[in-house]
């Protein structure tokens, strides 16, 4: 059956039908909020949340996004909404002093041919899941949805409902800030490693 | 300076997006053969993606997660279907 006819019948109040849909994106919602928030109880509860909401407003969905992306955009809400309340080390967040416009292109290490850079080192997926937490949360949501989920930059500025230009730009700003913290830290390493 | 700095970035990371057209794509080219820190610059860019990218794990959603999701939705009864 089309998706299309799911989410007719599931308008019309078809139990199974929604449950299908339920089914079909219930597991990506719970990674896209586990990987905002980082922790397994509140990404359960904007699960909840979300699925909550698609049944309450499905009769309002005109099908102009794609489901997939409707579905995102609730989940998205919800879980930006919920790191906004937890207000973890706001004053703390690095990327709030990061200034994109700083950014010189002078004496770069290249560290990327690195062979001993891997993600199989805890100390290395610990300093990137560092360096992702302290991201604000505007360039944080662009890059999951982007360069962690995979989606094109038109689904994901009909997800975040901001303009496909500004979606490049969050992106951009968020790669420099992420490679600015990786190279910090693996440039240090080599200099360690080499001297 | 700042600015021109500023756009060679956004043609990076925009090819990184393949989001270039062919002109565009012309330029980067042109750039990263002539000037080695934006090379050096695409290339760290590219490997810290990469390295996102493989430290991102998705778990299955766990089953007892997914019985209080249905529980809560009122949809028990059809937890099954596909």
């Amino acid at each position: 059956m089309e998706e299309s006819e799911i989410i007719e019948k599931a308008k019309q109040g078809d139990q199974q039908a929604m449950s299908i849909l339920v089914n079909r994106y219930s597991k990506r919602v719970y990674n896209l909020a586990l990987r905002i928030l980082r922790n397994r109880e509140e990404a359960e509860d904007i699960l909840q949340e979300t699925f909550l909401t698609v049944v309450a407003k499905l009769h309002m969905f005109d099908g102009r996004s794609s489901f997939f992306t409707w579905v995102y955009r609730i989940a998205t809400n919800s879980a930006l909404m919920l790191l906004r309340k937890k207000k973890i080390r706001r004053a703390n967040f690095k990327s709030n002093d990061f200034d994109p416009e700083q950014v010189e292109l002078n004496n770069l290490v290249d560290w990327s041919q690195d062979p001993t850079i891997d993600v199989s080192n805890k100390e290395t997926r610990d300093k990137i899941n560092e360096a992702i937490e302290t991201l604000k949360d505007k360039y944080k949501a662009v890059f999951i949805l982007r360069d962690i989920e995979g989606l094109s930059t038109r689904e994901a500025s009909e997800v975040l409902n901001i303009t496909e230009e500004n979606v490049k730009i969050r992106l951009l700003r968020a790669r420099q800030f992420l490679r600015k913290e990786l190279s910090d830290y693996f440039e240090e390493r080599l200099v360690g490693t080499n001297g | 300076m700042a600015k021109k700095n500023q756009d060679q970035l956004k043609l990076i990371s925009e090819h990184l997006c393949d989001d270039l057209d062919a002109d565009a794509c012309k330029e980067l080219i042109d750039v990263l053969k002539t000037s080695k820190d934006c090379r050096v610059y695409f290339d760290t860019v590219k490997k810290t993606v990469v390295l996102c990218r493989e430290n991102d794990c998705p778990e299955d959603l766990p089953e007892d997660i997914n019985q209080r999701l249905f529980e809560t939705l009122g949809l028990e009864k059809y937890k099954n279907a596909h």
